[in-house]
């Protein structure tokens, strides 16, 4: 838990910029958890709770007692202005498109101006802002120039807080090498773009330092003259001003006494805060950020499988009928044959040279290819001709037939023909058989 | 509570040195003891606990390598080292820069971009400039 | 000699002729910039043989290569010294611009800045005339 993280001692500086030799050791704000979506979210709201109500007139343009022509006379239904006799008669009037008309949706001064905000998430935001201020990363990528100052946060002594000149407050703020911030701020002054010049917000600049005191003894009226320098006193501090913008990291000076007021204002994780009622500080939900320490722990890198190195290498595929070797991967045979082909190629070649007729000896495969082949083609004849020959088995069974049954039909008419009654000619031996009974 | 990744994370999407550019997608970043200028939680200079800077030097000769210390975390005006390479020529400043990163194992990352920042550091202050002048005067 | 990037790739438009606006070639009123018919019988919109094409997303140019100058640089608008110091170490990526509201005096500075640190420029020659006629 963060509450057992270590709490750095913090030296307090004089006006002199070297150590009073008093050292504080740090609040526990500025080991809050670091929320920038809470600090935007709050100051968000906070920034509109300062409005002032506007609103166009109710009446503005209402004042007619105009009324639509209806349809029928070829223009537009829009409510028109009535009588005649001036040269508004007959215009329109109400719409938002018309001259003289009143403006879409007009302004009401019942707006929602202002923005409750819960009481905890505020606090929450000051704790966040508090500690970021701590951390010079974020106080740099603000844009403050803090790379000179001796630390951050910057604790001074309680002296300062008796500063009733300017000329004090600028001599003090040169030694602790704080002027670079606000020198920074005098270049940044310049005219305010677009038409907020002539509302009374005609110059801008950047914001400088805010110094936090604890009781003030002048020290307002000593810095209020020196531009982007703000003052507040710890018990009132102020979102607005320890996060302008909405963003973390706002260069602050904390006076000794102030700094110590802290852990009675917002208390620390083991005591509630003093001041305000049954109040804790947020707690973190992570209690150490630090990932690449994280991840490098033993805890962590026990319980982690071992990384797998295995390279896995994009093949390509190869086409095998161009690619002797994807072929061969296929087929261990084809190598063979392949090696045979260009042999008996190279024969031929050497025979045709040698001026013989190519006739070269065949190979084994070829030989045993062709036994294959001529035993095939043999089986295919026998086939064939076993068919045939059963075919021609068939027809002599079938003649055989035909003429013994030609030669019965013979007898039976020879037969019929002794009674001299014939029907027909085409009498059946059947018929002529009935024809005798 | 705060550490480099927290930090980059609250810092990413809004600080005062980020630059984006229209139509380029990585923001620029113009902080100190950025190497390549590019916003990232590895070349942020901000943000790191160990950070290296490669600068020009004031005087126009060799440049002032930049670095960070970590255990000086609180106190802005000591975390820096800054270590001014006035050697002569193009290799011995580079080697030298080359050995105080990879020798010390400070942020071994970085060495290549240190190396490539020197160095163009190095050739700038070497062009002759007569010749954008003399383009110019026709 | 001039600069190159450290990558060209080839730059493929997909269409290099501009789109006009349905009608634009009827009245003069109606100018030949796009703008999206939105008729409920309008045939470009129905996207009728023969009639203009709408622009859509599919003609956009490759990820790689959007923005990209023929050159095969990306420009970047630069206003001052420090905004160009920003390119130093990407100068074989990004070139510089000089922003139009920048005097001749400052532009020199920037353009010669640019040449020390060899960061292209797209246009180094402007706002030379005046200092010619002197």
């Amino acid at each position: 838990m963060s509450v057992a993280l270590a709490r750095p001692l913090i030296t307090v500086h004089d006006d002199k910029n070297a150590a009073t030799g008093t050292n504080v050791p740090l609040p526990a704000v500025f080991k809050a958890p670091i929320r920038p979506d809470i600090v935007n979210f709050v100051h968000q709201n906070m920034s509109k709770n300062a409005r002032q109500p506007y609103a166009v007139n109710v009446d503005a343009g209402h004042q007619t007692s105009a009324e639509s022509w209806g349809t029928g006379r070829a223009v537009a239904r829009i409510p028109r202005v009535r009588g005649g006799g001036t040269h508004r008669s007959g215009q329109g009037a109400f719409g938002n498109m018309c001259r003289g008309g009143r403006m879409f949706a007009p302004t009401k001064t019942w707006r929602r101006w202002h923005r409750k905000i819960n009481v905890n998430q505020k606090r929450y935001a000051i704790c966040s802002a508090i500690a970021a201020s701590g951390v010079p990363a974020l106080v740099m990528s603000k844009g403050h120039m803090v790379g000179e100052t001796a630390e951050l946060p910057l604790v001074v002594t309680d002296k300062v807080q008796e500063y009733d000149k300017t000329k004090q407050a600028v001599i003090f703020l040169k030694r602790l090498k704080i002027w670079n911030d606000i020198a920074k701020v005098y270049k940044s002054q310049r005219n305010r773009a677009g038409v907020g010049k002539m509302r009374n917000r005609r110059r801008v600049q950047r914001k400088g330092p805010l110094i936090i005191y604890n009781k003030d003894q002048g020290l307002s009226k000593a810095f209020r003259n020196i531009p982007g320098v703000e003052t507040i006193d710890v018990h009132k501090l102020n979102l607005l001003k320890l996060a302008p913008g909405g963003h973390v990291g706002r260069f602050c000076i904390w006076t000794e006494s102030a700094f110590k007021e802290l852990d009675s204002i917002y208390g620390t994780w083991r005591k509630e805060s003093e001041q305000k009622s049954a109040y804790n500080l947020p707690m973190p939900s992570m209690s150490n950020t630090d990932l690449s320490r994280l991840l490098k722990s033993e805890e962590i890198q026990k319980v982690i499988r071992a990384p797998s190195k295995r390279n896995i290498k994009r093949q390509t595929k190869l086409n095998p009928l161009k690619n002797l070797r994807a072929m061969n991967k296929l087929n261990p045979y084809a190598i063979v044959t392949r090696r045979a082909a260009i042999l008996r190629e190279i024969a031929l070649k050497r025979a045709r040279q040698a001026g013989k007729k190519a006739t070269p000896k065949p190979t084994k495969v070829e030989e045993v290819r062709k036994a294959m082949k001529d035993k095939a083609k043999k089986t295919q004849v026998d086939k064939i001709k076993k068919a045939d020959a059963r075919l021609k088995a068939r027809i002599e069974k079938f003649n055989k037939r035909a003429a013994k049954k030609k030669e019965q039909r013979k007898k039976n008419a020879a037969e019929a023909g002794k009674p001299k009654r014939a029907k027909g000619p085409a009498t059946t031996p059947k018929k002529a058989a009935k024809a005798k009974k | 509570m705060a550490s480099p990744q927290l930090n980059w994370l609250i810092v990413r999407n809004n600080n005062a040195f980020i630059k984006k550019v229209r139509n380029v997608k990585q923001p620029f970043s113009v902080e100190p003891n950025n190497l390549t200028n590019k916003s990232s939680f590895r070349y942020s200079g901000l943000v790191q606990r160990k950070t290296v800077g490669v600068n020009f030097a004031p005087d126009k000769k060799g440049f002032v390598v930049v670095l960070k210390k970590p255990k000086a975390q609180g106190r802005p005006s000591k975390t820096y080292n800054e270590i001014k390479m006035k050697q002569a020529g193009f290799r011995r400043p580079l080697k030298k820069l080359r050995n105080t990163l990879v020798k010390n194992k400070y942020r071994k990352d970085l060495t290549k971009a240190a190396l490539v920042r020197a160095s163009v550091i190095l050739k700038s202050q070497q062009q002759p400039k007569k010749k954008s002048k003399g383009k110019k005067g026709e | 000699m001039a600069l190159r990037p450290a990558l060209k790739p080839r730059i493929v438009k997909k269409r290099t002729n501009k789109f006009i606006r349905h009608q634009s070639d009827r009245y003069v009123k109606v100018k030949d910039n796009w703008r999206k018919p939105k008729g409920i019988d309008n045939r470009v919109r129905r996207r009728f043989k023969g009639q203009y094409l709408m622009p859509n997303i599919g003609y956009g140019s490759a990820k790689a290569t959007r923005h990209m100058l023929p050159t095969g640089f990306i420009k970047v608008l630069v206003h001052n010294i420090k905004e160009l110091e920003m390119l130093m170490m990407q100068n074989r990526k990004y070139c510089a611009e000089v922003a139009h509201g920048v005097s001749s005096k400052k532009r020199k500075a920037i353009v010669e800045r640019a040449q020390e640190l060899s960061i292209r420029v797209t246009n180094a020659n402007a706002r030379l005339r005046s200092e010619d006629n002197e």
